[in-house]
């Protein structure tokens, strides 16, 4: 069983809109280039290359497809895609590495969410016979969410106003980070509901961006880093799709996940919540604390 | 191949047709599912997570259905991936499911793939225009033609080689309850009277549009040892870029890479003689002499020789499609998970009325996109190493 | 919690997760931290789940 480490990182910018194709090849270009400067690895020296993606948000068939211009990718190259975020991508590299068959993997996903209108598109994720004929509005969706967890004394709109605020303090020190600033929770608070009880400062900006990561196992990881970070725990599951079937104001899938992966001593934590109850939700259900954003 | 050995011990596949308007999507899955558990014999409780293939979304106008197929699909609580590589994507479930156990991370995996075409319009999926790119506005008939039309300038193959393969899994494909289309009386001159549609491919020459589903249990050498399984000698997926400059369209450098890593990896040197049956995605009838020179079953130019002298029917050489391949039924995205159990099936004698006699091992391909996607796998009837 | 600021200062859909899990790991190697957690989500409300634990040596 080969053990695996992350030893590169890159990402483009996060911003409110490109002007690239919504193939991600503008934007994954420069990120390939660095990455593998940083590491000091060619294209030939990947093993396997798997992205995340999804054709709905690109606007068309195969968006994947025209990404795959952004590698050069002859001779050819041994390759997947999931339509999903590319952290699972991510995991099926790290799962190609583990059969022993290859020793590195080059992941990436890639977003052009300025291309549409986000709030709708996102409808078309829901039940197609009986939900999205609704058009139900994320955000809205999301707000029917935060409401239970007010009510139910989970957490309070100040708590999430918290969330927001020590968000973009955190992003002053990220130069890729779309927003950022120092304020307040009071300040924040004064804004008008965008979604009841959300505000503005509750979701997640609309942003286009890629990013990608490179893979390797063993002594490959010790030669390409000085510090490989070594993955120990690498666990996912999926929750029933009915909302109104589960409880809401936890994620049982979050849960399990973390329990499987094995979370205790942690010291830092990358939260992936795009609406700031959803940041106060599964640092409940992952025992993190309270506190901070 | 890496790591763990990793077995089928299960299929399902639906009733294909042009318009299942009797089950949903999440009917249409489980249909295949519970027919690839029950082959299986296996329950829930054994199954430790869930890969979902499909195609392009828009080919059914849902975001990401498998989240809405969650329950459906058997994956609430547990690990769901969901794969999409184009057309090959049926058979990149395949290798992802496979994946999972090789590497130890799981022990019993189900797979499933499926397309449910009435849902929507791939005609209309497929021409979006995207900014600088060529549109395929005639559709997949349209796109492979030329290709086609190369590979008989090149090869100076016959002009009724097509009607040929046409023929022959059209009368496969009477054999497998399962097909879309039963045409056990179609003939060579049948075909080469039928329509022109995209010179020289001719109506009866092209795939159905279909729904359905495919299903397969995946399980680690301790689950499948002492049972009838098909056992994963050898797993390849190579990808290319759709265009550039010398690019061999008819025989992709990407094909010909997979194909030599996976001979090499299943350990064998002359596929022709060592592969008993092969279930190869043939979405036009020219394409099977073209996959069979860009597999290496036979030498570039010599395919169409292969299948007109009958060797790729059922009792020839290499039987190619006795499931009446995608010719018969094309649900896309379910096509390359199709072509995976039906080898599976080849080797484990449950191919019923076109079962291959004696098939020990087999070969299951799928190709995606505009030839620049393949995946593929060796399965044998008895473990890898042992032949 | 959140070093990076967290998709709240920005969301690449697709490519947010991974980012988590890259954010995270670059704070292993560049040793803040000997264990660290990433996060992934996709779905409507949270439906599925990833987590990714890294740890320095």
């Amino acid at each position: 069983m080969s053990e695996v480490a992350v030893v590169g990182f890159a990402q483009a910018p996060n911003v409110r809109r490109t002007p690239g194709t919504t193939n991600g090849v503008e934007m994954l270009v420069p990120v390939f280039h660095r990455l593998l400067a940083d590491t000091g690895l060619s294209k030939q020296d990947i093993g396997f290359w798997c992205s995340g993606s999804s054709d709905y948000l690109a606007g068309r068939a195969f968006s994947f497809i025209a990404a795959v211009d952004a590698i050069g990718a002859f001779p050819p190259i041994m390759e997947s895609h999931v339509e999903m975020d590319a952290a699972w991508a991510l995991y099926e590299a790290w799962v190609k590495i583990r059969t022993g068959e290859v020793e590195t993997a080059l992941v990436y996903g890639f977003g052009k969410s300025s291309a549409g209108e986000l709030r709708r598109i996102m409808a078309m994720q829901m039940d197609p016979y009986l939900t999205t004929p609704l058009w139900p509005d994320s955000v809205g969706v999301a707000g029917l969410q935060a409401r239970l967890g007010i009510d139910a004394g989970l957490w309070t709109e100040a708590d999430m106003a918290e969330v927001a605020a020590s968000s973009r303090r955190a992003a002053l020190s990220n130069p890729d980070a779309q927003l950022s600033g120092e304020t307040t929770a009071e300040e924040l608070l004064k804004q008008p509901y965008l979604a009841d009880p959300l505000r503005a400062h509750d979701c997640a900006p609309i942003t286009d961006g890629a990013a990608a990561i490179i893979l390797a196992s063993g002594d490959k990881a010790r030669e390409l880093s000085e510090r490989p970070a070594w993955i120990t725990g690498f666990e996912h599951r999926v929750d029933t799709p009915l909302i109104g079937a589960r409880d809401l104001t936890t994620s049982p899938s979050t849960i399990a996940a973390a329990k499987a992966a094995g979370v205790d001593g942690v010291q830092v934590a990358e939260l992936h919540a795009p609406f700031t109850h959803q940041n106060i939700l599964l640092r409940q259900a992952l025992g993190l604390g309270k506190r901070c954003g | 191949m890496g790591g763990q050995l990793a077995a089928v011990i299960g299929t399902g596949q639906t009733h294909h047709t042009a318009k299942r308007l009797d089950v949903s999507m999440a009917g249409l899955c489980r249909e295949a599912i519970d027919r690839a558990m029950a082959d299986a014999g296996t329950d829930w409780a054994d199954i430790d997570a869930v890969v979902l293939g499909k195609a392009p979304d828009l080919f059914e106008g849902v975001m990401m259905p498998e989240l809405f197929l969650a329950d459906a699909l058997g994956a609430t609580g547990k690990p769901l991936l969901r794969v999409h590589t184009a057309g090959s994507v049926g058979g990149s479930t395949g290798n992802v499911a496979a994946s999972l156990v090789q590497s130890g991370v799981h022990r019993r995996v189900l797979a499933v793939a499926f397309e449910k075409q009435s849902e929507s319009n791939a005609m209309w999926a497929l021409s979006v225009m995207p900014p600088f790119h060529m549109p395929v506005g005639a559709g997949a008939g349209g796109y492979f033609a030329p290709h086609v039309r190369s590979y008989i300038r090149r090869s100076g193959a016959p002009n009724h080689i097509g009607a040929i393969v046409a023929a022959k899994d059209r009368r496969n494909g009477a054999l497998n309850p399962y097909a879309h289309l039963q045409q056990a009386d179609i003939t060579v001159e049948s075909v080469q009277a039928s329509k022109m549609l995209w010179d020289p491919i001719r109506y009866d020459e092209t795939c159905p549009s279909s729904d359905g589903a495919a299903a397969v249990v995946i399980a680690d050498e301790q689950t499948a040892k002492g049972r009838p399984a098909a056992w994963i000698h050898a797993t390849a997926m190579r990808t290319e870029p759709t265009t550039f400059a010398g690019r061999d369209q008819v025989s992709p450098q990407a094909g010909k890479d997979a194909a030599a890593a996976l001979w090499k990896q299943a350990g064998i040197s002359d596929p022709v003689s060592e592969v008993d049956v092969a279930e190869i995605y043939v979405p036009f009838s020219w394409f099977e002499p073209m996959w069979l020179e860009n597999l290496g079953f036979t030498e570039e130019g010599q395919g169409w020789k292969f299948t007109e002298a009958g060797e790729t029917a059922i009792g020839g050489r290499l039987p190619v499609n006795p499931s009446g391949g995608v010719l018969s039924s094309n649900p896309i995205g379910a096509s390359g998970l199709l072509r995976y159990a039906e080898a599976a099936m080849q080797v484990l004698g449950r191919a019923g009325d076109h079962q291959v006699d004696g098939a020990r091992v087999a070969l299951g391909h799928a190709y995606g996109g505009g030839s620049q996607y393949f995946s593929l796998w060796v399965v044998g009837s008895e473990r890898p190493g042992a032949r | 919690m959140n070093p990076s600021g967290g998709v709240l200062a920005g969301h690449p859909m697709f490519a947010a997760g991974l980012i988590r899990i890259g954010a995270a790991a670059a704070e292993i190697s560049a040793g803040r931290a000997d264990k660290a957690l990433a996060h992934a989500t996709s779905g409507p409300l949270l439906q599925q789940n990833l987590v990714c634990v890294l740890e320095g040596r």
